[in-house]
């Protein structure tokens, strides 16, 4: 089964928040070094940075998966932008998802005699129920 | 390996519990809870639970845990499906032919559902509602009877509610193997999956077109491509899965994915012309 267990969701959230409350203290760090209203007109400016943190968690039995954060700070030290990108490509990891989110097959169906080793038959119930009933009727117009 | 078959809420279960002695107790708790339920949520008994608003005047109602239980799932479907899947729909399905004659009071009479809210343990009206837990009461059931079967101690047992069920895995750690039906096919499988500590749920929709259901037999009925016959889905219990099902026919595909996450599965949608959607998660074969 490729269910992710309950543990490992929770490690990661965990892991993934702490990135971002480091990085918004690191933010307000930041931010708290923008020197001091200086008299009259001079205002000390910095240059526009970027800092970045990666973020990687490993899934048993799947491939490590890596989320690089970047939170880019403009020329007076505030927050600009925050964006959260996978690691490998530099790619909102979301825009992948979306093609590949479901599977799209034509069903032709397999004989449930020649299937092996068969505990349970999912199935709907009323209709079955409906259909049994039918059956004689069906065999009578035979 | 111990099975016993029993009747209950309108079909065959099947309880299979591998491995340690099943005493008589534990299939008689397992016989007292489905029967109790049944007499409680039915929406065919008059003196159920669900029918215990066909009268009342628009207010605030204290009703039972259980009860609350299943209708706050109910207006979280209802909310995932933009309303569309609605319980308060019991008097609707009465009209179109489908329910018991038994001599029950008529709701309305229009096409307007009632509004309903549920809030902790009251449910608040606007009228007379008769509320149908068709689509999600008979999983919480199976989860129901199989906490009872651990509650005495097994931990290897798969719970059959005619279709819908509940595995964990056989003794020797191996999952419970369960075909899947294709829709109106009773000899084809359209998949199989292997549950392990995973709720199954099978659904078609060709009850909901009572009525119509001869098209099966009529080979020269037209049917639309976009028709969904069929939905399957598997989560970590029974209840979840059954409610995937049910929201799947109500919701349109563009919901499928967020109403699978809220309810934590993964799911398998047919069409009338024999193609299907499976999600990105749906586990095991499909033909």
């Amino acid at each position: 089964m490729n269910k992710i267990p309950k543990g490992i969701v929770v490690v990661v959230v965990v892991i993934v928040v702490t990135a971002f409350v480091y990085l918004r203290e690191v933010a307000k760090v930041l931010q708290g070094w923008r020197p001091e209203a200086a008299p009259a007109t001079e205002v000390a400016m910095q240059k526009p940075k970027e800092v970045s943190a990666v973020v990687s968690y490993e899934v048993p039995g799947e491939k490590i998966d890596t989320l690089r954060f970047v939170v880019t700070l403009d020329d007076v030290g505030a927050i600009e932008q925050i964006q959260t990108l996978d690691a490998e490509t530099n790619e909102v990891p979301e825009k992948k998802k979306e093609f590949n989110d479901q599977v799209n097959v034509m069903l032709k169906g397999r004989k449930l005699s020649e299937l092996t080793a068969i505990d349970r038959v999912g199935q709907s119930t009323l209709t079955t129920n409906a259909f049994n009933e039918a059956l004689d009727t069906l065999k009578a117009a035979l | 390996m111990v099975q016993f078959d029993f009747q209950a809420l309108g079909t065959v279960w099947s309880v299979a519990i591998d491995s340690g002695v099943v005493s008589d107790d534990l299939e008689a708790k397992i016989l007292q809870y489905a029967r109790d339920f049944e007499s409680r949520f039915s929406r065919f008994l008059p003196g159920s639970e669900v029918n215990a608003f066909r009268e009342a005047k628009a207010g605030t109602y204290p009703i039972s845990p259980e009860f609350a239980r299943l209708l706050v799932r109910a207006a979280e479907l209802r909310m995932l499906t933009g309303g569309i899947y609605d319980p308060a729909v019991g008097a609707v399905l009465e009209s179109a032919g489908y329910g018991a004659q038994s001599g029950l009071a008529p709701v309305r009479h229009g096409d307007q559902l009632p509004v309903w809210s549920i809030s902790e343990d009251t449910v608040t009206l606007d009228g007379p509602v008769a509320f149908d837990l068709g689509g999600i009461g008979k999983g919480y059931c199976i989860d129901r009877i199989a906490d009872i079967i651990r509650a005495a101690g097994h931990d290897h047992f798969i719970v059959d509610g005619g279709g819908d069920m509940y595995g964990t895995t056989k003794a020797d750690g191996r999952p419970w193997r369960a075909a899947i039906e294709y829709p109106g096919r009773p000899d084809l499988a359209a998949g199989v999956v292997e549950l392990t500590n995973e709720g199954l749920a099978v659904s078609d929709s060709f009850r909901r077109r009572w009525g119509k259901w001869h098209h099966l037999i009529d080979p020269g009925a037209h049917r639309s491509v976009e028709t969904v016959v069929g939905a399957a889905a598997v989560a970590l219990d029974a209840w979840s899965a059954d409610c995937m099902t049910s929201a799947l026919f109500f919701a349109t595909p563009e919901h499928y994915r967020e109403i699978a996450r809220q309810l934590g599965s993964s799911y398998l949608v047919f069409y009338a012309d024999g193609r299907a959607i499976a999600s990105e998660t749906w586990p095991g074969e499909l033909f």
